[in-house]
């Protein structure tokens, strides 16, 4: 029997036009951020934000189509197939860009220091192995490309990678703040990174309950939507941490950090 | 006590490295004024060391080491015995580096020392910490 996708619900699609439209946002204000800055890390944040965008348009274009079109013929090209492909295709450029990102910001510390952009170039190699595996399942079957469990298991470690470099540098510079406001923005990328590995985990584990837990057949398992609720977690603390909002540099600007 | 330690390169005519161990933050612009006075001596201080009295109760004392100099601030309650003390450890070090940097000397270990000591200044001139780099690009 052929593994074609289920069917789209009207839930999952407002759930994925909801994670869309956050990423939209924050990448607004990091582009914004950048033409008032005009400094490399802002526009390579910027970057890392759109490429991530792009891949939850992919998703919600791919499910959208496909929910328009459904029920879909086994023959015909199964659009949502080719949105959460497409979809992590972004996502990997997205690490890639991610850990240039960390490079620059924690450019004095001797891995980056000794390393110059080695670290970046071997992540971004890797991250290329996940585009080539999802052209090759394009290649392979063009009509219904599949969404395997490989190449979703590959692209959340590579993922863990990159934001546990981002987690690992954060903690590092939080404890080194001198106000409570610094320290604020680092945890909140802090929590916007673990946010970010828990999306992949949560799709990784829709993925097994889907292929291998009975009841899970159908696809869309309660793991898919902990994953998007966590991307609109990630973009809440994303646009907190790299952004800072103006209330909430109020909230803790010029009070000490003792703690 | 020690409220701040600033390390400051005279080829690059400003403070490189910062490192806070009391309440004074050295980049605050509380104390802008008295960063200003240390500077002036750091970068022309050649050799040895200075004590500055600074405004604010506290204190300052500069040693030179080739071509950077290092600033130790504490506050008034510092005794003079251990004003004394910080003072030798000041030449303590200044000596180990001079050592170092001694042209004459052909130490595998002192070469190696050299090498890594003129990696970092190189690499502090050239880049700003996290939290500078995150407060210049996006904060």
């Amino acid at each position: 029997m052929a593994d074609l996708p289920s069917d789209v619900s009207l839930g999952a699609l407002i759930t994925v036009g909801i994670v869309t439209l956050a990423v939209t946002i924050v990448v607004i204000f990091l582009y914004i951020r950048y033409f008032e800055r005009r400094r490399l890390p802002a526009i390579t944040l910027a970057v890392t934000f759109t490429f991530w965008d792009l891949g939850a348009i992919s998703v919600f274009v791919g499910s959208l189509i496909h929910y328009l079109r459904q029920p879909i013929a086994a023959e015909s090209i199964q659009a949502v197939r080719y949105g959460f492909n497409i979809g992590y295709a972004f996502s990997a450029i997205s690490n890639i860009f991610l850990v240039i990102f960390v490079s620059q910001i924690f450019a004095q510390s001797p891995m980056f220091r000794k390393t110059y952009k080695l670290v970046p170039l071997i992540n971004a190699i890797f991250n290329g192995v996940t585009i080539g595996l999802i052209i090759d399942v394009i290649i392979a079957d063009p009509t219904n490309p599949a969404y395997g469990l490989a190449q979703t298991i590959y692209h959340l470690v590579m993922t863990f990678i990159a934001f546990l470099l981002l987690l690992f540098f954060s903690i590092g510079a939080r404890g080194k703040v001198q106000f409570r406001w610094e320290k604020a923005g680092f945890s909140f990328i802090i929590g916007s990174a673990l946010a970010g590995i828990m999306i992949y985990l949560m799709l990784a584990l829709d993925r097994v309950a889907t292929l291998f837990v009975p009841g899970f057949e159908e696809g869309y398992t309660p793991f898919l939507y902990i994953g998007w609720t966590f991307a609109i977690l990630m973009c809440t603390l994303a646009y907190a941490g790299y952004i800072m909002p103006m209330f909430l540099r109020r909230l803790f600007k010029e009070e000490k950090n003792h703690g | 006590m020690i409220e701040n330690a600033i390390i400051f390169s005279k080829e690059a005519n400003k403070a490189i490295v910062t490192s806070i161990f009391g309440e004074v933050n050295p980049e605050s612009e509380d104390f802008s004024d008295s960063l200003a006075k240390i500077r002036e001596i750091a970068i022309k201080l050649e050799k040895g060391v200075f004590n500055l009295d600074l405004s604010a109760g506290l204190i300052a004392i500069i040693f030179a080491i080739q071509s950077i100099s290092v600033a130790l601030v504490f506050n008034e309650s510092l005794e003079k015995r251990a004003i004394k003390e910080w003072e030798d450890v000041a030449k303590q070090i200044a000596s180990g580096i001079d050592k170092i940097y001694d042209p004459m000397s052909a130490d595998i270990e002192s070469s190696e020392l050299k090498k890594i000591l003129d990696e970092i200044v190189e690499w502090h001139l050239k880049e700003e910490s996290p939290i500078d780099k995150m407060k210049d690009a996006l904060w």
